[in-house]
């Protein structure tokens, strides 16, 4: 699996989290870039993650994913 | 279905929860969980305040759906988030998102700020077998929740809630919606909240979010079963299987980190020195919790005087006044209310004798719900309790006190590294720091001292994911001793 198609897939499951179509992740994107995407919603969007991949995360990594390409990143590591 | 779309212009309603508004969905669904129910305890969550049951909202959204025809043909099924804390007293706007021959999408919002998800899905009801069998014995309607603090302690939870005690006044509540899913299947999702908050997880509940298939039940079956079958305590996750009196689907909440105690002053005094403290008195804003008791403790295990001040907590400050008496002596510590944002000097009044120190933990709820970048009325608050309230209450002090008075103003590493969602926080903490070496060099009686405190274990800290926090002790321990040296000032 690509870095892209990871990325879509974050995307997708970012816009159903929050109801938002219009919201467009790029491998640059913070938490802070997306309105309403706070520490809740993160915690949903991991877990949503993790079930779509068939990973887990580590909660130390998951306190200090800096970006999305970060996130990217780890996922694409589990899965290899 | 179409797409979803930007929060519509026109809300199709509005409405205020109010407190009365609480205390009937309460009384008919049992879910009395004090962070709907008892500001006291409320402002020890993570929401601050006290919260309207999110079950609660999503009726009334369903409700209005239907009662202006929006909603008027059969539901499969029935998702809704909560994302946010809806608080008392704020105005929110039920606006439909989209809207298809298949699908109707709706939020409650403030402002631009999303509250409550909801997607109704459209279509019939269906046979199916429930997933969960409420077999188990209906347990006694509860007054006060079950109180689970270990993730692994609820991971094999399951139980039976039933419906019939309250399906007519919910029927009523809930008109519309009943008129179109049926009573009994409104009653079951209003006892989803009573699930969570008084049940699994209970008393430390946040909830997430519920699913719901609509399903044709026996018509005798009027109880909902649950059982968990998720549990992840990297983030304190529960997830329940729900099934019975029309409904079958899933509920998702967390189990959040509960109030924090600080340390007892028994456990404090052996860091003290006998009497290192002894012919001060402290006023210690803010004492009746967190930092603010943490410093009463210490001062009165040094021999010093203590006098906190509560805002609400009038029991909290009573049981850490009772605590530090029984250690340090009747005259070891008092507490009076206070409210930094009005008139100090008739608030403190009733305190004997001069006051040498003043400990600043005034507070209000640091991580408040944003919808800009930057919000003026926030700042102006902080300012408030920040600044102007810090600095009236040293002047009030000072002008009962024969002698120069020392001020320990608690600062925030936010002031160098703030996170976005603090600016107006940082703003007034960096004012009030300023402020301080504005006192001091002012020559006006008051001696300012600031510290930018790193993240200590707080309740207002105590968050899902948790934070690293450093204990608070070993944080207000060296401080204190810097405050209190200043000897000149003390009496003897």
């Amino acid at each position: 699996m690509t870095d892209d198609e990871i990325l879509r897939t974050l995307t997708r499951i970012l816009r159903d989290l929050l109801m938002d179509d219009s919201i467009t992740l790029s491998m640059q994107t913070r938490r802070e870039d997306v309105p309403g995407w706070d520490s809740f919603a993160y915690i949903n969007f991991i877990v949503a993650l993790e079930m779509e991949f068939g990973v887990r995360f580590k909660v130390s990594d998951v306190e200090s994913f800096e970006n999305v390409g970060a996130i990217v990143k780890q996922t694409q590591a589990l899965l290899s | 279905v179409t797409s979803n779309s930007p929060i519509s212009e026109v809300p199709l309603a509005t409405r205020t929860f109010t407190e009365s508004d609480q205390l009937a969905f309460a009384r008919l669904t049992g879910d009395s969980n004090p962070i709907h129910v008892d500001v006291v305890t409320a402002r020890r969550t993570q929401a601050g305040d006290v919260v309207v049951h999110g079950v609660h909202g999503a009726l009334w959204a369903l409700d209005k759906l239907v009662e202006t025809d929006v909603l008027s043909g059969g539901v499969a099924s029935i998702a809704v988030k909560f994302p946010k804390f809806i608080l008392l007293g704020r105005n929110v706007e039920l606006r439909v998102t989209s809207r298809s021959a298949r699908e109707i999408a709706a939020v409650i919002a403030i402002g631009s700020m999303t509250m409550t998800t909801l997607v109704i899905s459209l279509g019939g009801t269906r046979n199916v077998d429930d997933a969960v069998s409420p077999t188990t014995p209906l347990p006694p309607r509860r007054t006060d929740p079950l109180v689970w603090t270990r993730i692994e302690d609820i991971a094999q939870l399951q139980g039976t809630l039933d419906v019939a005690p309250c399906v007519n006044d919910l029927g009523r509540y809930f008109p519309h919606v009943s008129a179109c899913i049926g009573s009994d299947r409104v009653t079951a999702i209003a006892l989803l909240s009573t699930l969570v908050g008084m049940e699994c997880p209970g008393l430390h509940s946040l909830f997430s979010s519920f699913t719901v298939r609509l399903t044709e039940s026996p018509a005798a079956q009027t109880r909902v079963g649950y059982r968990v079958n998720y549990t992840d305590d990297r983030f304190r996750i529960v997830r329940m299987a729900v099934g019975g009196a029309g409904i079958r689907g899933d509920v998702q909440a967390f189990l959040r980190p509960p109030a924090v105690a600080q340390k007892s002053i028994e456990e404090i005094a052996p860091a003290i020195v006998p009497g290192e403290f002894k012919g001060s008195a402290a006023l210690i804003i803010g004492g009746s919790r967190g930092l603010g008791a943490l410093t009463a403790k210490v001062i009165a295990a040094g021999g010093g005087r203590t006098i906190i001040t509560y805002a609400k907590g009038q029991a909290e400050a009573a049981e850490i006044v009772e605590e530090i008496r029984k250690h340090a002596g009747a005259q070891a510590c008092s507490a009076i209310a206070y409210d930094a944002l009005k008139d100090p000097a008739p608030q403190l009044a009733s305190i004997a004798g001069n006051v040498s120190h003043v400990y600043y933990f005034a507070t209000a709820v640091i991580g408040q719900q944003r919808d800009a970048p930057f919000v003026p009325d926030m700042l102006d608050a902080f300012t408030a309790m920040y600044v102007t309230g810090f600095y009236e209450c040293c002047r009030a002090v000072a002008n009962k006190s024969e002698r120069q008075i020392t001020a320990f103003y608690p600062s925030t590493v936010f002031a160098e590294k703030t996170p976005l969602t603090m600016i107006e926080y940082a703003m007034a903490k960096t004012a009030g720091e300023m402020l301080c070496q504005h006192l001091n060099r002012s020559n006006c009686g008051i001696r300012a001292i600031a510290h930018r405190l790193p993240r200590v274990l707080t309740d207002q800290t105590a968050t899902i994911p948790p934070v690293a926090t450093r204990d608070p002790m070993e944080v207000m321990l060296p401080l204190i001793r810097e405050v209190q040296s200043t000897k000149a000032n003390q009496d003897d």
